[in-house]
């Protein structure tokens, strides 16, 4: 039965024959479009439009891709249903290295040609233009515009056909060769597809492999994606607003926040006195009357001040409740000048500050023990409760800072990995 | 509507379009001329080729909301294969045309032009051309022929008639063919459009879609 087809008057029915190379039987799904079908068999290409199916070249391929949506297969993509009718693997060579994608030949008898390409795990949906998006002219444009959006060049190759199975609308060849330039407005794709005798543009749009799996029923694993895709939309692109605006809020509640805590907090003198440090007095330890501390538990913060002079005292401080919880630490007031080289200089402070982050309400006392190598110090200590922190609320907002820069890093080290491959580096 | 008789069968043969001048037969291919008083047969009309077109005769659909039907074809071979001509009869009696091939649908009309209109052997892909005020830039020239007809037409073909036409394309959506198949070159411009938004109805229907 090779030879005629059997259903010539058969317009757009399904129509099966065999291989004039092979005598395999195949089908022709595409209708009267279809101008070349390739067995799978011998990989005669057969010329459609000739009444003897004449063989137009037969190749051997070394490998043998395997489509992962079967030929026949229907599906329904963006609301239309298309049959996968031909299947190929084309491939560019970069710096000595080959890069090799697959394409599916959809049809649809109403809505003509679609395809689906796969790099690497990464699909995109694609249709042939019906008008020519905008360039500067140049063989190669850096830019082009389409659908009121820029596209950026991302690369070109000569793309060479490597393997190819199924129909085509055009007398398709084994190894035929076009000059393929990308352009991206992610989740976008244009490509151009030049040779000598036309130019076509193609636009895609990068779509989730569960989608098509899902559209045309597929139980095979689905292939892990790696790397980034030219178009592949940044997940954190949609992030960020969202993060931005959060951050927003937060910023505010912080703000918010901290202005409640100044109103509430009490910052409330309990204690103060002067004394005087003697080298001469046997007893230097002292302690204080008793004061109140008032409020919830919040903190207590001892300023104390020392007229050193080129000199230190080490006040040893205790702050003891009339239980007798006590809270022990130690400070240091020490300040040093002088001219050295014509230059004054200076460090060190005759004041301090001392935070005690949380203690409970209650009466207690202080017990001072200084030292010090001068033989007279005046120094005066003063006990302020419940004073509010700056040094929170800049910790809050410099932890908030952290979110948008760890998004903007993420997402520069996404878009750092898309043009990573591409020929025309950001 | 002109309502004749086909002289070689003697089906009913009807004009829809005051402009249309050819038809062919439905019953015996007949083409047929419409002169004042009577139809000149031609002889009949070469076979179209199968290609699968969803588009057919006495289809319906819409264009910018008016309204229209499909009267007649033209079915031409260009190079890269088979290209239909969809002649349209508007309700407001306005003819126009929509071509369609493999999925693409684009309506045009014949529309009267200003500027000059360079010769067929002068334009080449990528040239300007101002059309009705507006650039257009040449996509293909092509040495079409006619392959058939059917229904009704406002221009006299027959199978093998030279059809040298040039595309071209202009912002947007924009087209415009000049038709050389005439003395004086024919200018139809129009725009592509999507099958949906064509909401044509009276289509082919395909045993397995």
């Amino acid at each position: 039965m090779s030879g005629k087809i059997e259903t010539p008057t058969g317009d757009l029915q399904v129509k099966s024959f065999k291989c004039s190379g092979c005598g395999h039987p195949l089908t022709v799904r595409g209708g009267n479009q279809t101008e070349a079908i390739v067995c799978e068999a011998c990989g005669s290409i057969i010329d459609l439009t000739d009444e003897n199916l004449r063989i137009l070249s037969t190749y051997q391929s070394k490998i043998k891709y395997k489509p992962l949506i079967p030929l026949g297969s229907r599906g329904k993509l963006r609301g239309d249903l298309f049959e996968v009718i031909g299947f190929l693997h084309r491939a560019i060579t970069v710096e000595g290295v080959d890069y090799g994608w697959s394409e599916y030949l959809l049809f649809n008898p109403y809505k003509g040609f679609r395809w689906l390409a796969e790099y690497n795990g990464h699909w995109n949906f694609l249709k042939t233009t019906t008008h020519i998006p905008k360039t500067g002219g140049e063989e190669i444009p850096l830019a082009v515009r389409y659908l009121d959006q820029n596209f950026k060049h991302f690369q070109t190759a000569e793309a060479r056909v490597v393997y190819v199975i199924g129909e085509f609308y055009w007398k398709i060849q084994f190894g035929e060769k076009c000059q393929v330039s990308d352009y991206i407005s992610p989740p976008l794709v244009l490509s151009r597809e030049k040779t000598e005798q036309e130019m076509v543009w193609v636009l895609g749009e990068y779509i989730d492999p569960e989608t098509i799996w899902k559209a045309f029923n597929l139980t095979t694993d689905i292939p892990s994606r790696l790397g980034v895709a030219p178009n592949q939309p940044s997940p954190y692109a949609a992030k960020s607003a969202a993060i931005w605006k959060l951050f927003g809020y937060f910023c505010l509640a912080a703000v918010v926040l901290h202005f409640l805590i100044l109103l509430i907090c009490q910052n409330k003198i309990v204690y103060e006195n002067n004394f005087v440090f003697r080298q001469t007095d046997r007893e230097k330890a002292l302690v204080t009357e008793f004061f109140d501390l008032p409020g919830r538990p919040s903190n207590v913060v001892i300023k104390s001040t020392a007229n050193v002079n080129n000199n230190w005292i080490y006040l040893h401080l205790t702050l003891i409740h009339e239980h007798g919880r006590a809270y022990d630490f130690g400070r240091e007031i020490s300040y040093y000048q002088g001219v050295d080289g014509g230059e004054r200089w200076a460090e060190g402070s005759t004041t301090d500050e001392a935070v005690l982050p949380t203690v409970p309400a209650g009466r207690y006392y202080l017990r001072l023990e200084p030292e010090s190598p001068a033989p007279l110090v005046n120094y005066s200590v003063k006990v302020y409760r419940d004073v509010p922190q700056w040094s929170f609320f800049f910790i809050a907002l410099g932890a908030l800072c952290l979110l948008p820069l760890l998004l903007k890093w993420r997402s520069s080290r996404f878009e750092a990995a898309r043009w990573a491959e591409s020929d025309s580096p950001k | 509507m002109k309502k004749c008789t086909c002289p070689s069968c003697g089906a009913a043969v009807t004009f829809q379009s005051s402009t249309s001048i050819l038809a062919v037969c439905e019953y015996c291919a007949s083409t047929l001329i419409r002169h004042d008083l009577d139809l000149e047969n031609l002889g009949k009309m070469a076979a179209l080729q199968p290609d699968g077109s969803p588009i057919q005769l006495r289809a319906e659909g819409r264009y910018r909301g008016a309204r229209f039907t499909v009267v007649g074809r033209i079915q031409l071979r260009y190079e890269k294969g088979l290209w239909n001509e969809w002649h349209l009869l508007f309700d407001d009696q306005r003819s126009g045309w929509l071509g369609e091939a493999g999925g693409i649908y684009a309506v045009s009309f014949l529309t009267k032009v200003e500027e000059p209109i360079p010769s067929f052997e002068k334009l080449h892909p990528g040239e300007r051309v101002i059309l009705k005020g507006r650039p257009f830039e040449v996509t293909q020239v092509e040495a079409a022929f006619c392959v058939g007809g059917e229904g009704e037409l406002p221009l006299a073909i027959g199978a093998g008639y030279k059809a040298p036409v040039i595309d071209l394309a202009g912002s947007g959506n924009q087209l415009a063919t000049l038709d050389y198949s005439e003395e004086i070159p024919l200018v139809f411009l129009g725009e592509y459009v999507e099958f949906e938004e064509l909401y044509l109805s009276g289509l082919r229907e395909f045993d397995v879609w």
